[in-house]
């Protein structure tokens, strides 16, 4: 990887990060490229009584933290736009931290299939996985 | 006698995220739920053009699918998505008004199908998703568990 290609990837994930939706998701780069962190939050739960993380905001960092780690991950030509999702929620989760971590099944030159696996107490005992595909635009 | 649907309830208590989602219940019809929806700032994803991030798309969908749940069981009893598939057509702008619509396509023993679509106020389809969930989860508050 170049060093401009290094300093292209962090100018965008830090672009990302800044935006009002980075901030509300909590969602943190880690020491490890292909690794996400979400800060746990109230406004996470969804379920008050169980204290079980919301489904959608699951989703949320899935679908997140596969564009960050796609361009973390490989020289992207242009922008990415994810086209869509499919999420299994394996395991109860509980109101800490989120780790989701990112690995590429394929890229092409128009499309991206990517996988992601989310734990919260080990890597181990996932509590969430996605498959998402993302479709890379024109730069 | 209180005759509000489990998601007007749900959006009535003052939670800490739906705070942060602006949605009104309008009603069910033929099995259908429908809610309305304020995008807000929070789920800006690019500043340039104010869109909004997938994510708020996967969000609203699961919570209205969901909530349309609790209105076809009879008694009140927690539930938890297994499994949510969205497709994500043109992104929302903050501002915009959207609809979410939730149809339940069948319970069978303890899990409800559900499909669903988050419209413009053109009708334009911006993003849809299935969903199933379990109604009944056995989720114990995390001091009870080791």
């Amino acid at each position: 990887m170049t060093v401009q290609h290094e300093q292209k990837i962090a100018g965008d994930q830090d672009d990302f990060l800044s935006t009002p939706f980075a901030t509300w998701l909590a969602i943190e780069p880690t020491d490890e490229r292909d690794m996400f962190r979400m800060r746990f939050n109230e406004r996470h739960i969804g379920n008050p009584f169980i204290r079980a993380l919301h489904g959608g905001v699951v989703g949320s960092m899935i679908e997140a933290s596969a564009e960050l780690g796609l361009g973390n991950l490989v020289q992207v030509e242009g922008p990415t736009e994810l086209v869509s999702s499919a999420i299994d929620y394996i395991r109860v989760t509980k109101d800490a931290d989120l780790f989701a971590r990112v690995s590429i099944v394929r890229i092409g030159r128009r499309l991206a299939f990517v996988e992601v696996r989310c734990w919260q107490d080990s890597e181990d005992l996932p509590v969430a996985r996605g498959s998402c595909t993302l479709r890379i635009l024109e730069a | 006698m209180d005759t509000k649907h489990p998601i007007e309830q749900y959006f009535s208590f003052k939670h800490p995220l739906t705070e942060y989602l602006p949605m009104e219940y309008l009603g069910i019809v033929d099995d259908v739920l429908t809610m309305d929806i304020d995008v807000p700032e929070h789920f800006v994803a690019d500043p340039v053009t104010g869109a909004v991030h997938s994510g708020f798309a996967t969000l609203v969908l699961d919570t209205v699918l969901g909530g349309a749940v609790l209105g076809h069981i009879k008694l009140a009893q927690p539930i938890a998505t297994v499994g949510l598939t969205t497709q994500h057509m043109r992104r929302a702008v903050k501002g915009e008004k959207l609809t979410c619509r939730a149809k339940l396509e069948g319970i069978h023993r303890d899990m409800a199908h559900m499909s669903g679509q988050l419209s413009a106020a053109n009708g334009e389809t911006l993003s849809t998703a299935t969903g199933t969930f379990m109604i009944g989860t056995r989720a114990k508050p995390l001091g009870a568990r080791l």
